[in-house]
């Protein structure tokens, strides 16, 4: 078996011999130009579909075909041969890289095939950078900058600002209940936004739309009222309903409670 | 304080600094996907300008200032619109690992040869988990990480590029990376 083995490969390589004595004999004769570029494109094409299809000819077969461009080139080197020889040699090199990835690949593990993989995609990249600017849906009339007033500040006001600032601290700030009641008529408050509500009583209403009817104060007295009992809210998906009366538990099914977090839109007039 | 200048130059380096911000902004759609930028039409809005022209003018201009610092000013195509954003010219440290980087490049792999704008999950487990490169779960992970920083989108099962592949990766770099990736891993 051995033996049988060893006279094929001896004749692979008589014949691949003999190959190589046709085509030298074959370039010694003279080409006319148009062969030259046939071949030449041959070699370029043939190289090229093997490359796309990730085919790996042995190192002999590159050999000879180097051999033969060398040749035909020193004979005939208009601009077009030279632009197909440097194609061709492109390929060569290509095809020498692939040879090479495949050795090398064998003998390497398959993270560190992922490794350089990543790197290969890390070094190709320009990194897209972002300021601390997520969510930034609505942008302002860019065109129209707002006016900074220009300020200068001397010793003699700094000493007269830290003067009132110590006059300040030494008063006493805290309010008292009563102050906090009269300042804010509460009372007046709860009466104004029941009043809002009344016309959208029993009545499913988006959620969202509370932010356009309440101002934020108005929401935390609602907050309020619907904890004192005053009003009594159940919520549907984004909707909600207020009522004066407790719907009974066979009519709301199921219910929990959840918190909604609004912040109002509107302003203080 | 005291600011002393030409009134003029202020509110240029006030639109600028906003223009900024608004370039290097991050945010959701109403599908949940990573857009960055701003799209043309409201950066044109924001800034009253009227053509494509004026709107090169007023960024050129701040491409100017933004080039000492190492970054510029790019557009890209996505959804059917044109954005604006700001991107560095050179290396930073990067939001990826190695094994997310890998998957991205086989994406693009993919997506470059194919034709097509996506790749097929399938594809995508074909080739690395019946390959044994990673597993199943470290392809789900490296997925999920790779939409929730705008690399790719999931279309019905499928996989096509988000706005930062983009951006980041122009087109003839997305032919380099995959010709290496064929090169190493097909």
């Amino acid at each position: 078996m051995g033996d049988r083995d060893g006279k094929l490969t001896d004749n692979k390589d008589i014949n691949k011999e003999k190959e190589v004595v046709e085509i030298k004999e074959q370039l010694m004769t003279p080409l006319p130009p148009r062969e030259i570029v046939k071949k030449l494109w041959d070699i370029a094409k043939k190289y090229e579909l093997a490359i796309k299809s990730s085919e790996i000819f042995p190192i002999e077969e590159t050999e000879q075909d180097r051999n033969i461009v060398n040749t035909l080139f020193s004979r005939y080197a208009d601009l077009r041969t030279k632009i197909l020889d440097a194609r061709i040699v492109l390929n060569f090199v290509t095809m020498q890289r692939l040879r090479d990835i495949h050795v090398i690949s064998k003998y390497l593990d398959k993270s560190e095939i992922l490794r350089y993989i990543a790197y290969q995609v890390k070094r190709r990249g320009s990194p897209v950078i972002s300021f601390p600017a997520y969510g930034f849906y609505k942008h302002t009339k860019l065109s129209k900058s707002s006016q900074i007033i220009s300020t200068e500040i001397n010793e003699s006001d700094i000493s007269e600002f830290k003067e009132k600032i110590s006059e300040l601290l030494s008063e006493d700030l805290t309010l008292s209940d009563d102050e906090v009641l009269e300042n804010q008529n509460f009372e007046n408050l709860r009466n104004s936004v029941l009043l809002k509500l009344e016309h959208l009583l029993n009545r499913p209403i988006a959620i969202e739309k509370l932010k356009q009817i309440l101002t934020p104060l108005e929401l935390n007295v609602l907050s309020q009222i619907l904890r004192d009992n005053l009003l009594f809210a159940y919520k549907i998906g984004r909707k909600i309903i207020f009522s004066k009366q407790k719907i009974s538990k066979l009519e709301r099914g199921n219910t929990f409670y959840e918190t909604v977090v609004l912040e109002g839109e509107k302003h203080d007039v | 304080m005291t600011y002393k200048g030409d009134s003029s130059e202020l509110s240029l380096d006030e639109e600028l600094a906003e223009l900024v911000a608004v370039l290097s902004t991050r945010w959701r759609d109403e599908n949940g996907i990573l857009r960055i930028g701003v799209d043309e039409s409201r950066l044109k809005e924001a800034l009253g300008v009227k053509n494509r022209d004026e709107l090169s003018d007023k960024l050129s201009k701040l491409q100017r200032k933004l080039t000492p610092l190492g970054l510029e000013i790019t557009r890209y195509f996505f959804d059917k619109k044109f954005y604006f954003c700001i991107r560095t010219i050179y290396g930073v440290p990067s939001e990826l690992s190695d094994i997310e980087y890998a998957l991205l490049g086989v994406i693009i792999y993919y997506i470059e040869t194919s034709g097509s704008d996506f790749v097929t999950r399938k594809q995508l487990e074909i080739s690395l988990v019946d390959g044994h490169y990673m597993n199943l779960y470290q392809l789900e992970q490296s997925l999920k990480t790779l939409e929730l920083f705008g690399y790719i989108v999931k279309r019905r099962g499928n996989v096509a590029y988000g706005p930062r592949t983009l951006i980041e990766f122009e087109e003839d770099r997305r032919r380099a990376i995959a010709e290496e990736v064929k090169a190493w891993l097909i």
